[in-house]
Order: C-alpha cells, then structure tokens, then sequence
C-alpha cells in the first residue's frame, strides 16, 4: 500500500512544476489572479461545500469535521485560449501543485486543526511585445518579453472545536508568502541601443485571521459563515528595496449543506470579497479597475452506482482586476472519487470548464484536477 | 469506493514469455496490478490520470502581450537627459606609443598638417663568401624593398626622397636632427611612385656609388624618406613591428673559377630600426584634452555618476559629448578613430584598460576626418553597461586613437576646467522603484 501512494505522489510531483494555480489572461493585472483554497471534492461542486469542507481552507470552523488525521495534495492542469481585440491565442497549458492540506483531530478533545498551503495569487504570465518607442527623437522599434513566475501563497494553520454536536467554531492565522521571477528583455532594433535585461524577484510578505462557526441544527441542514481579515502585503524588491504595502481584502462567505436524503447532498457557498482596497497599492492603470467581487457556487453530490460519488457545480464569480468594466468567470464542474488501498487512499478528480470575459477578453479554459488523500 | 487491493493466488498472471509483455506488466504492478484481470475501472482511472499528469508536465504560458490592456502595468520609460558637470579629474598624458612602436608608419608632405621624415635602418651587411674560386669584381647597386599600406589615390606625382643618414640613427633622432642630413649631395635617389598602384610593394634600385661606405661586410645602411608630392598627402608604410619591414639588398657582379663572370643578387637584410619623424607637438594644456599625435597622447575621463545611475538604472545608450577647441589635425583627406576604453583600475596615467567594447556591439568608436571641427559624439554605451553590471570598476574611460601613433592625427577637446567640459548624454530607465514614484 505504502508502495503505491509512494508512487502516486511522486508521478503527481512529476507532473508539476511549482505551487502557482492555473494562469489566465488577468493574471497579468493587480495583484494577479485570485486562487482557490479549495478541495477537489468542493472544486466539482462548483465551490459550495467551501464554507462547510474541512478540507478546504475557507471556514476555519469546518476543521472541527476531522475524525481522523488525512493529508492530500491537488494538481491542476489547465489548458486555455483567450481572445483579445480580434486575436486568439490557443494552446496555453500548465499544471501546478494547486492546494495541499493536512489536518485530524488533536487527541480525544473535540478539537482539530488543520495546515493548508494554497495559491493566493497567482502572479504568472509571459508575454511578448512589439511596440515603437522615441529615443533621442528616433522612433526606435523593439521586442520585448515581460515575464512573472510565482505566486503569493497562503500557508493557513487553523484549530476548530466542536462546542457541541450542532455548534462548530475556528479560528486560522495566515500567512502570506512567496515571490516573483520578474524577467524584462527587450531589444531595440539595430546595434544603436543597448538590450534591457533585467531579472527581479519581487517578495511579498503578509499576514491574515480568520474565524468561522459552523452550525448544524438538524442532521440534514448544515450553515456555515466565515470571515478573514489581511494586513498590508509588504512588496519588496530584491530583499532590500520596499515598493510599498498595498492592502489585501476582507473576505466575508457564508455557505449552507442540505442532504434531503443521504444519496442527495446540496451544497452552495457565497464568498465576498473587498478587492477594491487593493487599489491604494497599485499602479495606473490598474489602480482605477480595481473590483470588490462576488462568487457564489453551487453544487450536487449524488450517489452513483457503487456508491461512486458523481458530483456537478456551477459557479458564477467576479473578478478583481480588468481593464475596463469588472471580469466574471463561469464555471461548469464535475467530479468524483474512489479509494484505493484499503481504504487508506483516496483520489478525487474533478473536471471543469471555465468561461472568463470581460475587459475585452475571453477566456476559455479546460481544468483537470486530482487529489491524492491518505489517511496515514 | 473502495478497490480490491488483495488479490487471489489464482488470478495471479501467469509468467509472460514476451520480455516487453512482461516489462509493461512489472510496470503496471508498481501501481497494483497484477494481472490484466484484476483492473479494475478505478485503476484504468488512476491510470489514466498518473499517465495524464506524467504527459502533462511541459508548460506553455507564453502568449503575445495584448498591451495596453492586458499588460503590466509598470511600463519602461526611456528617460533623455543631459548630465552636465558628471566629468571630473579629466586629464591628458603624452608617451604611450612613440613613432618607432606602431605596425605602420606615415610619411607626409611638407605642406601638410605636419611633416614627417622616415627613417630606416638595416642590419649590417653580412660576409658573402663567394665560392671556391669565384671572385667579387664589383658592388653595383642596391635595391630597397618597402610594403606601402594605404595611400590617397586621389593625388597623384608622389616621389619618394632617400638621403643617407648615419648608421647610428635610433630613436633618440630627432626630426630637427635630419636637416643636416637632407641636403642634395646626400641624396641617394628619387622614387616615383607608381600612381595607379594603390597599395604594395615599392622597389627602389639605386647605383652602388649613390650610398658611398656602404656595402662591405658589417657596414650599415641608413636612409631617411622624404616624401613629396604636388599637393599634401601621405603614404603608410609597413614596418617591423608590423611584420613588414623594409629590406636592403645587394647586386654584385663576380667571377666565376671558369673565367666567367655573372651578376647576382644578395640580401634582403632586414629593418633594425624603422621610425617617422615629426616635429615635436605642441605642449598639453590643462584646459585641453588630447587624443593621438605622436608620440601618442591618451585622455583620461572620470565620471561621478549619480549611485541612481551607477548603481541602479538600465543604459540604453551613452553618449559622451566633448567640443573640439580646433580642427581634427591630420593630412588632408585622412583620419582616424577615437575609442574609449574603460579602465580596470584607476591608477592614473598607468591605469591599465579593460575590452570592454565586446560585450555590446555599436562602439567602436568615432571615425573623425582631417579638418573637422564639431562636437565629438563618442558612444560609451558598452562601457556604462558594464559599469552597472559591476560596481567594482571605477568610473574612468581612457580615450584613445586608433591606429595609436601610426597616423598624424591629434585631436584637442575642451576638458572639465574649460568653459566647454564634456557632457553625457544618457537615455536610461530608472529603477522600478523609482518609476512606480
């Protein structure tokens, strides 16, 4: 058993090549785009078991749900095409480590925690531009390549009690980490003018609570509310030079879990978000079109032959940053699961198309996600 | 939910006989399997998914930039601006290559911006032995070998003087020292130099009588080079320092042990020491920095560059600024490169110069022509590249001509202490955070 969950992981670490979530098209705007701090269960419903899963790392209330200790670890692989101004990119793809977890009860008290490591922003992009630029009163034509690798990470330590069989609480300290591989290359045309290479790494570091109360007044009907406040996030350049702080939104959610009988279980979450405090941080143009959001997402768990769980969502969310009038994005979901090696192993898969537009883009992308879950 | 992991002894495979049947079996074990029988439809998932994640580990981000809208938004600003006063303990030193050192040398016409006088010295003549029975009846003549490097093509009735000079001429002659020497009874002969030929070897055959003392074994010849011409000019000529020096042979006629007698020719012996003269320039003023003439002068630039720029921003080209106080001296339709050099360490005069005009094609340096009086726009991109990508290197360019000392050529530019110092012109990018400012 050892043998194969040894393997799984290590041909899911083959398949990655870092911690940032999927990239789009917006990420290239703000502060970058916006993770999801979910488990692959909740991914296939669309996101509306994030308030009440104590697998995903929105409600730190949830986490009073663990009965045993259980680690996983997510993969996404996103394939995408966007539309910009008449222009259709296609065939952009990368897979990342998206979110990993871990967490169980602490003892025989009704309390657990929970350790989560997730993308908070994604900041990869990589472009190529063309453009004319004066110089000396020379029009001077260039190329240029402006690239970011990284991410903002959201490393969560979260203990939930379980007041009584209907009353869950929890609180979660986040910290904000991570950094950017910033590349900037450009060559004019001719000998003229010297090429720009400039390699930065840009750091952020940031700070965050939360806390969540899970309610259960009947055993078919659970309600869950959450919130998170963040410090500034400090930017700096190269170790030494401090950009700023630039302020991070409170997060506000409440979700509710309806099983009118136990082979039907309904789920939906509403998440919202202040982006538009982020604009004291950023630069023009971005400042102006900064966006507060709303995310809501829904989902239905059935019980399929063999018990196999088949699982659909939907989810509507806005997104923080676009050029023009506010992004959303629309998410179509599915998912199941099955365990393997007595019992000890589970491997979550969801499937989900993602629609994104708004500011003049388009996006469209094809995520496929798994999650290893051992119980040790 | 849960997969049979278990398997019954009968349902084991038995031992495939194909190696590459049993090779893909042993791998599908690693995973569980242990016969085809036993996959299940969770398998083939996982499967499935390890295959997909395995496949899936090439990333492909890179997309053309949809600016301005889908852009960074921290946009490169190229910043023009003039640095005045950035010059500081600028000074010119004379010496670094005399007229003997270079691969060429330059007669030039009287008339010109400035006269030069050849000078060549051969090895002395060694012992020819004639053979067995052969006996030398006469020294006929002499035949001087130069390689001509460059001429102006345009001017034409060239004529090269020679004039016997002591055989102790060396680099201690001056140019004032020849004049006793350039007079018509010490003349050898008169060369005129083909004017179709534009470059090549220029042979001169002169009788034996016209370079009297000459010609026995270990004497030495000496010879000065005038050139003349109907309007200035110059030709360059190749020297040993260059791998082309002159030769000097001799025509001898003997008799031979059968009575007969033949003409043969001896040598070539070759340059010992090979020179151009000029009068000696003028005195180097504070006010003034100097580049070329010879012996060479070089000028040396120290920058006290704001830390913004040394330190921090991106170069996208630097041009140095200097104002000439005179024209570019040097013989009419004629001139030469100025080049800067950073210097490796600042040690004054001595400081030894960096190569560090490789690292970025574009200057080379200034090609400036005889006559011309303008402002020296010397490109020293590379060099300030290089100063931000190394903050070892101090500030300091040394400026040069090239060729060094092998060409008439100075060229005088106002320095730091002159109403005109040199200003720098720089096109730059702030650093990031200055520009998020």
């Amino acid at each position: 058993m050892t043998r194969r969950i040894v393997l799984v992981v290590a041909l899911m670490a083959l398949g990655t090549s870092d911690s940032s979530a999927q990239t789009s098209v917006y990420s290239v705007l703000g502060l970058g785009y916006p993770g999801r701090a979910i488990s692959v269960r909740t991914r296939a419903m669309g996101g509306g078991l994030a308030t009440l899963d104590p697998g995903s790392a929105l409600n730190p209330g949830a986490v009073a749900a663990y009965r045993q200790l259980s680690t996983s670890v997510t993969v996404t692989s996103s394939f995408r095409e966007y539309t910009v101004n008449d222009t259709t990119v296609a065939g952009l793809k990368d897979t990342r480590f998206a979110y990993a977890s871990i967490g169980g009860p602490i003892g025989n008290a009704p309390i657990a925690f929970n350790l989560t490591f997730a993308t908070y922003l994604d900041r990869t992009y990589d472009v190529v531009d063309t453009g004319r630029v004066e110089i000396r009163g020379d029009t001077v034509g260039y190329v240029e390549n402006i690239s970011s690798d990284g991410a903002v990470i959201d490393l969560r330590g979260a203990v939930a009690w379980e007041i009584d069989p209907k009353l869950r609480a929890g609180v979660a300290f986040h910290i904000l980490s991570g950094t950017t591989e910033n590349v900037f290359r450009r060559n004019f045309e001719g000998t003229d003018y010297a090429p720009l290479n400039r390699d930065d790494r840009v750091s952020f570091t940031g700070f965050g609570g939360s806390a969540g109360i899970v309610y259960l007044p009947e055993p078919y009907l659970r309600l869950a509310a959450s919130v998170r406040i963040n410090s500034d996030v400090s930017v700096k350049l190269t170790e030494d030079v401090t950009f700023g702080q630039t302020p991070l939104p409170t997060e506000v959610s409440g979700g509710v879990f309806f099983a009118p009988v136990p082979t039907i279980r309904f789920a939906s979450t509403a998440i919202w978000r202040s982006w538009s405090n982020t604009a004291k941080g950023l630069l023009a143009p971005d400042a102006a079109n900064a966006y507060d959001t709303w995310e809501i997402g829904s989902g239905v768990e059935l019980q399929g032959p063999g018990n196999l769980p088949l699982r659909f969502g939907f989810r509507y969310a806005q997104l923080p940053y676009s050029p023009a009038e506010q992004a959303r994005e629309i998410n179509l979901s599915f998912g199941s699961g099955f365990g393997f090696a007595q019992g000890r192993a589970t491997l979550e898969f969801a499937i989900e198309r993602a629609m994104r537009d708004g500011g003049g883009a388009e996006e469209k992308v094809w995520m496929l996600s798994f999650e290893l879950r051992v119980v040790p | 939910m849960r997969a049979t992991t278990e398997l019954h002894p009968a349902t084991r495979l038995p031992k495939p006989e194909a190696p590459e049947i049993r090779g893909f079996l042993q791998l599908l074990s690693l995973v569980g399997y242990h016969s085809p029988m036993q996959i299940t439809w969770q398998r083939w998932i996982t499967v499935t998914a390890l295959g997909f994640l395995a496949l899936a580990c090439t990333e492909n981000i890179e997309a053309p930039a949809q600016c301005p809208e889908f852009c960074p938004p921290e946009r490169i600003v190229i910043i023009d601006s003039v640095f005045r006063g950035v010059v500081m303990g600028d000074s010119a030193f004379r010496g670094y290559q005399a007229s003997h050192n270079p691969p060429v040398m330059q007669f030039v016409t009287d008339g010109a911006v400035l006269e030069t006088r050849g000078v060549t010295r051969f090895r002395g003549f060694s012992r020819f032995i004639a053979g067995g029975g052969d006996t030398i009846l006469s020294l006929d003549s002499f035949r001087i070998m130069i390689q001509m490097i460059r001429r102006d093509t345009a001017v034409v009735g060239l004529t090269l003087d020679l004039y016997q000079l002591p055989s102790d001429v060396d680099s201690t002659t001056r140019f004032d020292d020849l004049d006793q020497y350039i007079v018509d009874s010490n003349r050898i002969t008169t060369y005129a130099v083909d004017d179709t030929l534009a470059a090549g070897v220029l042979e001169v055959v002169f009788p034996a009588s016209a370079l009297p003392g000459i010609g026995d074994d270990s004497s030495v010849a000496a010879v000065a080079w005038i050139l003349q011409s109907p309007s200035p000019t110059y030709l360059d000529i190749g020297t040993s320092e260059g791998g082309q020096w002159p030769v000097i042979g001799r025509y001898l006629t003997l008799e031979t042990s059968s009575g007969d007698t033949v003409e043969i020719f001896v040598g070539d012996e070759p340059t010992e020491f090979d020179s151009f003269l000029a009068a000696d320039p003028a005195p180097l003023v504070d006010s003034l920095l100097v580049i070329g003439g010879v012996p060479s002068a070089r000028s040396i630039i120290r920058f006290n560059l704001p830390p913004v720029i040394r330190d921090s921003s991106d170069i996208v080209k630097a041009t140095l600024l200097m104002m000439m106080s005179q024209p570019v001296a040097a013989v009419p339709r004629d001139g030469a490169t100025i080049r800067a050099r950073a210097v490796t360490r600042d040690v004054g005069q001595k400081s030894p110069r960096g190569d560090v005009n490789t690292i970025v094609a574009g200057s080379g340096g200034v090609v400036l022509q005889a006559g011309e009086f303008d402002t020296v726009r010397l490109d020293i991109t590379d060099i300030m590249v290089t100063w931000t990508l190394d903050s070892v290197l101090p500030s300091v360019i040394m400026l040069s001509a090239a060729p060094e000392a092998g060409r008439m050529f100075e060229v005088r530019v106002f320095s730091s202490r002159s109403t005109q110092p040199p200003i720098l012109f720089l096109s730059y990018i702030p650093p990031f955070e200055q520009r998020r400012r």
